[in-house]
């Protein structure tokens, strides 16, 4: 019996020192895994802010999206939400195409998304599995608008800046002249439909309504001049006519592939959008000329990068 | 042999009262990483909501009303954090300042919103003083 108690001294101590020992290793652990996953949050706030300032940019551009200056203000803005007092080690801004349908972002053209990827290296206090660990985080934001008015834009060269002039006469002939014509959001329409289908995207102001779906850069809209026309007899006199409820509101309306020069028509994508004032509308139907007294026209400029009026800003939002 | 009688009582005492400590310390600290991220993610909430307040629901100068701030962006930091930490006050920073009233102060720089949170996190076993914190996040002004 006593040499049985001697044979066991010290048992207890190699069982408490083996327990603490795994007692201690967890708790370390809990505090560096702790830690990582709270620097996660902070570093995701650096994502996220990031990729909706790159996203608001290219949203906001007055013309095509710009991918460098995108890239350039979500840099800058890396540095507004610490890490733990300090500015990411890593950060990566892409400019690139937010595909709604399948939910995934592609690098490059056309651009209506901005994706940041921030990381930070932490150095762990225990580092039982290493010195330092880095905490990688993504976000994506991309900017999906709804136009408020059924006209689309030719790609002008140089970009529709703020205050270029637009000019869509509208009629059923061939107008080169145009750099405006009318765009038809229904879904799936492949050939030019009668106007009363357009006319539905007015506002509600002119008689119209029904919000445009919200549209995405790289979407194909069926474009055309005017089959008949929406100039009534009442275009000038009735609160619904067009020279009554279009003349100064601001419109957000996207740009398409077709090059200007050439008859606004046929199918096109989607390059870009832009907020533009409605100036003027003529209202004449037996006149040739467009102007405010003359034919059916319809005279705008590009709003300076949507200041005037902000609700009709594309607004972006994170979608990853 | 009898001078040893009830030691091993004490030392399980030491260790037990050492092992509760330390368990009791680990929770407290846990709980307070928790509601810490918790506030974190309430401010970071709070300021992208501020940030995409259209330009209606502003003053003149697309600047962002204290008292509006109070009542949405501050209920809306307290609903997210919920009991876990006691929020004091929320504030709403537009930086560079636009001004409330023409003529507005011209955006220097690219327009920002900080959203700052204050407050304190209790000690759940009152091992310690409750921690005061004070978080920070900004996004782009959108309505600017």
């Amino acid at each position: 019996m006593k040499r049985n108690r001697a044979d066991q001294r010290g048992q207890v101590l190699a069982y408490s020192a083996l327990t603490s020992l795994v007692f201690f290793g967890f708790a370390a652990l809990a505090v560096d895994v702790g830690r990582h996953i709270f620097t996660g949050r902070e570093i995701q706030a650096v994502a996220d802010s990031t990729a909706l300032t790159g996203a608001t940019v290219l949203a906001r551009g007055g013309s095509l999206p710009d991918p460098v200056q995108a890239a350039a203000d979500a840099t800058t803005f890396a540095s507004q939400n610490p890490v733990e007092g300090a500015t990411p080690t890593s950060f990566t801004p892409t400019a690139g195409h937010w595909d709604r349908q399948s939910g995934t972002f592609t690098a490059g053209s056309p651009y209506n998304a901005m994706q940041t990827v921030a990381s930070y290296s932490i150095g762990n206090i225990f580092g039982l599995w290493s010195r330092t660990s880095t905490v990688t985080r993504r976000a994506v934001a991309a900017f999906t608008p709804a136009p408020s008015l059924p006209v689309a834009l030719c790609n002008r060269p140089g970009g529709w800046s703020s205050g270029v002039q637009l000019t869509f006469k509208v009629s059923n002939q061939s107008e080169a002249a145009n750099t405006a014509g009318w765009a038809v959001y229904d879904p799936g329409v492949v050939t030019f439909p009668d106007m009363a289908t357009v006319a539905q995207y007015l506002p509600a102001a002119c008689g119209g309504g029904v919000v445009p779906p919200q549209e995405v850069i790289g979407t194909s809209l069926v474009l055309g001049n005017g089959v008949g026309n929406l100039f009534n007899s009442q275009c000038v006199t009735q609160s619904t006519g067009l020279a009554q409820c279009l003349p100064g509101k601001t419109f957000t309306i996207p740009i398409m592939s077709i090059p200007c020069g050439v008859p606004m028509n046929g199918q096109r994508t989607i390059i870009g959008f832009v907020t533009s004032v409605i100036d003027a509308v003529g209202c004449d139907t037996s006149s040739a000329v467009c102007g405010v007294a003359g034919g059916p026209c319809i005279i705008g400029h590009v709003a300076p990068d949507c200041l005037t009026d902000l609700a009709s800003c594309p607004q972006p939002g994170l979608v990853s | 042999m009898r001078n040893q009688k009830g030691q091993a009582l004490t030392e399980l005492g030491i260790v037990v009262v050492l092992l509760i400590m330390i368990t009791l310390g680990a929770v407290e600290f846990g709980y307070t990483f928790l509601a810490l991220h918790m506030v974190t993610q309430a401010t970071a909430a709070g300021a992208r909501a501020a940030s995409v307040l259209q330009v209606g629901n502003r003053g003149v100068c697309g600047n962002i009303d204290p008292a509006w701030c109070t009542n949405e962006i501050e209920s809306l930091v307290r609903t997210q954090v919920g009991s876990f930490a006691t929020v004091s006050g929320v504030q709403c920073v537009q930086v560079p300042n636009p001004g409330s009233s023409f003529p507005c102060s011209p955006a220097t720089a690219m327009p920002k919103v900080k959203v700052i949170v204050n407050g304190t996190i209790p000690s759940i076993f009152g091992l310690r003083k409750s921690t005061v914190f004070q978080r920070t996040q900004t996004f782009r002004d959108e309505g600017r």
